[in-house]
């Protein structure tokens, strides 16, 4: 409150009457101080962006929390580099710091579920899921990209089987067993994996983040969907949280003096610095390093069994009639199955499913991590296939997908005996979040041994036992190409 | 207008937009408090930062039948000030920016250096109490009983130290008239 002079002067004489035969006096000293008062240089944006840091600190940890004081040390009055930086580098900052408290509702909010990463399995009505068979389910698609990761050199195994023509005649393996094939009994349990969708409050705390930039109150309910952190320093490791997945993926950002194809500018150099056979390393070498790294960065790989290595390559490089221009890849992948009710688990095309591992050959350390994610599952009761012999012609062909050409010459691929295990199926939908992520039993055979002269280099048919999926006889395979056929036609003409 | 108090309570129920509106009440002369000790804009954004953050925490502590909310604000500005200054000169115990020898080593805003340097012969011979119960009256235009809170004292020492001190500026200006006169312009 405000006072004038003369107020202030007559409040001191009734405090100290004895002042009061030299009013002037303390009048001029009352109005000197007056006069003397310093400006503060205020600066009104501060107000709007310490504004932001409560709004941020009431969202995230509450009124109460005794986490906030997770934003002490950061604003220990020797830390000015927030507010001298401005909004922008405090929200970031926050933004990460979130990561420390996800789980800290905000005042109103649902509680946001706890992603632990234990296993879970929720029992629900049979055929809950929908048909397995559904006209959007992934075919050759699904399974690509997980297919192209493997193999540095080559391409994605599906397509290159059917396309690639060798010299003479078209081929396609059939994949041969000879034992019983042991069918399920009883119905088939099927998983659903369940996106945790965390209510992560902070989204409500963004409200406040950068408000000189934009008025977040004018939108309605934010929440997180994802965050993107960054070690500092060369060859950082970069890590990507999906709070809508519930996953966690990491990549190397590698400076480019660490990488010697960077500075490259003409191929001459290209070829001077690409990896030769000597550089790779051996299965247990990449293995330990995958090994190494998960420990260090304390991941629970409980859910997850012994580790393979995808050497793709190397079948390639036996297959590739020029060696000395062989692209040696720069990242090896180790893949720890995921272990679902203790079965591992494959994708469509063959290849172990689970938390992988990319290992960088140059610097010998891990350069990504993905497939890493929250254990939750739905289960539900499906028909089991009741006849052996459409179990056989799904193996013949080499699993789902597979398209028998009748023109193609079939070269024998033996299969040695089964093991129980999930194939992972993804059924696509436009939007992603309604995409189902179904694990169905399958038996697993490994591959013992390859035909001669083909480009073959699988290691397990995966073929499920759902009774709607061997139905689906004709699963969305492309037919070849388009130019096996004119030369067809031109040789008949 | 709500009262403070009840916003409090509000807040505690919940209600975030009220602590909003304690903020926006008393941001600016907690600030202008801050700065008054300091003498430096980003020291006294951080300072008020840190006081608003520990209000934020420590919300359930706050007893209004002991004191106000501007009264308990202000001694946790006070108090960090306090902090500031015996961290960067733990050997010269002191309180706020008043006190620095003229060599210090320690930021100040140069306008403001300017500015006190008229007043600070009148404020220097006083000791952090006296000053801030002077300032806080004249300058901040807090009442006896806010500033008793947030000195951790009784208004009737407050408001023996107003009285004293300002005889002792009366002094201190009479002094400087008399220099003034006698000294060539």
């Amino acid at each position: 409150m405000k006072h004038t002079v003369h107020s202030l002067v007559e409040e001191l004489l009734e405090l100290e009457p004895s002042l009061r035969g030299r009013r002037e006096e303390v009048a001029r000293v009352v109005q000197e101080l007056l006069d003397s008062r310093m400006g503060t240089r205020w600066r009104p944006a501060f107000q709007q962006e310490l504004l932001a840091v409560l709004r941020m600190q009431m969202g995230v940890a509450g009124k109460e929390a005794p986490h906030s004081s997770f934003f002490f040390p950061i604003f220990r009055m020797d830390s000015r580099f927030f507010f001298a930086g401005g909004g922008a580098v405090l929200g970031a900052l926050l933004v990460f710091l979130t990561l420390g408290e996800p789980w800290a509702p905000a005042p109103g909010s649902p509680q946001p579920k706890e992603l632990a990463l234990e296993e879970t399995v929720t029992p629900v009505a049979p055929h809950a899921f929908g048909s397995l068979a559904a006209k959007d389910a992934g075919g050759a698609g699904a399974g690509d990209a997980e297919m192209r990761m493997q193999a540095g050199g080559g391409g994605g195994g599906v397509a290159m089987e059917s396309m690639m023509v060798p010299p003479g005649e078209y081929t396609q393996t059939r994949y041969v067993f000879e034992g019983d094939i042991p069918l399920p009994e009883g119905d088939l349990q099927v998983y659903r994996r369940i996106r945790p969708d965390a209510n992560v409050p902070a989204g409500d705390a963004l409200r406040g983040f950068a408000s000189g930039m934009l008025d977040w109150s004018s939108f309605g309910p934010l929440r997180l969907q994802n965050v993107n952190v960054t070690e500092q320093g060369n060859d950082a490791y970069s890590f990507f949280v999906d709070y809508l997945e519930g996953s966690l993926s990491v990549n190397r950002m590698f400076a480019p003096e660490s990488r010697p194809e960077f500075q490259c500018k003409d191929p001459e150099c290209y070829e001077r610095v690409r990896l030769r056979e000597s550089d790779m390393l051996s299965d247990e070498e990449v293995i330990r390093i995958a090994r190494a790294f998960i420990d260090a960065s304390g991941i629970d790989a409980s859910a997850y069994g012994e580790p393979v290595v995808p050497d793709d390559w190397r079948q390639w490089l036996k297959q590739s009639p020029d060696k000395t221009s062989f692209y040696f890849p720069e990242q090896v992948n180790v893949v720890f199955p995921l272990l679902l009710d203790g079965k591992p688990v494959y994708e469509e095309y063959g290849n172990p499913f689970g938390l992988t591992v990319g290992v960088d050959v140059r610097t010998k350390s891990a350069a990504s991590l993905y497939n890493h994610f929250v254990q939750r599952y739905e289960q539900s009761a499906y028909a089991p296939v009741t006849d052996a012999s459409r179990v056989r012609d799904l193996i013949d062909r080499g699993g789902m997908y597979m398209w028998r050409d009748p023109s193609a010459k079939l070269v024998d691929a033996k299969l040695g005996a089964p093991q129980e295990a999930l194939m992972r199926m993804v059924q696509w939908d436009p939007d992603y979040t309604k995409n189902k992520e179904l694990y169905v039993p399958a038996l697993v055979f490994p591959v013992e041994s390859w035909p001669e002269g083909t480009y073959d280099y699988r290691k397990y048919i995966v073929v499920p036992l759902a009774d709607e999926l061997l139905n689906m006889q004709d699963g969305g395979m492309p037919r070849p190409m388009p130019f096996v056929e004119p030369a067809a036609e031109e040789a008949a003409q | 207008m709500q009262e403070d108090s009840s916003l409090v309570e509000a807040f505690r129920g919940g209600d975030n937009a009220a602590f909003e509106a304690l903020y926006s009440r008393h941001v600016r002369s907690v600030y202008d408090f801050v700065y008054v000790r300091t003498h430096h804009r980003q020291t006294a954004e951080d300072i008020v930062s840190q006081t608003f953050l520990q209000a934020l925490e420590g919300i359930g502590s706050f007893d209004a039948e002991k004191g106000t909310f501007a009264g308990w604000l202000h001694r946790i500005a006070r108090n960090l000030v306090v902090d500031h200054f015996r961290r960067l000169r733990p050997a010269d115990s002191i309180e706020d920016a008043w006190d620095l020898p003229g060599d210090a080593d320690v930021p100040v805003d140069a306008d403001t250096a300017l500015q006190v340097g008229k007043i600070r012969t009148l404020l220097k011979g006083m000791s952090p109490r006296q000053r801030d119960t002077v300032l806080l009256r004249l300058w901040h235009g807090r009442s006896f009983a806010e500033i008793a809170e947030i000195l951790g004292t009784s208004e009737a020492a407050c408001k023996m130290t107003y009285k004293r001190t300002v005889e002792k500026l009366q002094a201190a200006l009479l002094v400087l008239l008399l220099l003034s006169i006698l000294s060539p312009a």
